[in-house]
């Protein structure tokens, strides 16, 4: 992985995280960048699904600064897994972006 | 409409189809929790082919790979109001495949077919003309 893309994955997630700034399901974002993708993990509360649908449809603001980005969201809560923390869910390498505003 | 459109079509419908049953069938009880996230995995390649279906016929364009595909659901006017309900159906067939844990229930599983790739469905198939696949 080079550095720049790995910044590119930050500059993603830093958006991505305004995107969602207003969300109050939201608790937490991560990235974790790889060779031609980044993925962003966003975990929320128990939520309903207009609200997940909304969510993954946010996706598509990042396009319009970086419309050959490869980018894959992942919307998780707790209740989606059986008795496993959210936090064993994210990878360990990935970076959190904090979502309050800098 | 094309062929290979026409072949899209019928595979995703196989596909959906294959989904719907999963859901409708009696599981062995051994199999606890009953194993609905396979739903989310069959509903998002019934997705994928009515996407391939809707860029093959409008502009002759066979995606690269997901990532791909992803991208031209949000980019694509014809399709830019799936991207919700696509984005939702990757992200839940990708965790199903790859995170141990991971669970749906029937009800979560059925509004993933019945809302998110309906309104694939719909959407897809009213832009192309209202086209059913003919039977092969």
């Amino acid at each position: 992985m080079t550095l720049a893309y790995r910044a590119t994955a930050h500059e993603l997630g830093r958006r991505f995280a305004e995107a969602v700034r207003g969300e109050p399901a939201v608790r937490g974002l991560w990235v974790t960048s790889h060779r031609d993708y980044v993925e962003l993990w966003l975990v929320t509360e128990s939520t309903d699904a207009d609200t997940e649908r909304r969510l993954y449809g946010l996706v598509s603001r990042l396009y319009e600064r970086s419309p050959d980005a490869n980018v894959r969201l992942y919307v998780i809560s707790p209740d989606m897994f059986q008795g496993q923390a959210i936090d064993s869910v994210i990878p360990r390498r990935a970076e959190e972006i904090p979502l309050t505003a800098s | 409409v094309d062929a290979r459109t026409e072949s899209h079509l019928r595979t995703a419908r196989r596909n959906q189809e294959i989904a719907r049953v999963l859901l409708r069938a009696v599981v062995d009880p051994s199999i606890q929790p009953p194993p609905f996230e396979w739903a989310a995995v069959l509903g998002f390649y019934a997705a994928v082919h009515y996407v391939n279906a809707y860029l093959w016929e409008k502009l002759r364009y066979e995606p690269r790979d997901h990532d791909d595909r992803a991208r031209q659901v949000s980019r694509v006017s014809g399709l830019r109001s799936l991207d919700g309900a696509y984005g939702r159906l990757r992200g839940r067939a990708f965790l199903a495949r790859y995170k141990p844990e991971f669970r749906l229930s029937a009800a979560e599983a059925q509004t993933l077919l019945d809302v998110d790739l309906a309104q694939i469905e719909q959407t897809i198939l009213s832009a192309l003309g209202g086209t059913a696949p003919s039977q092969t």
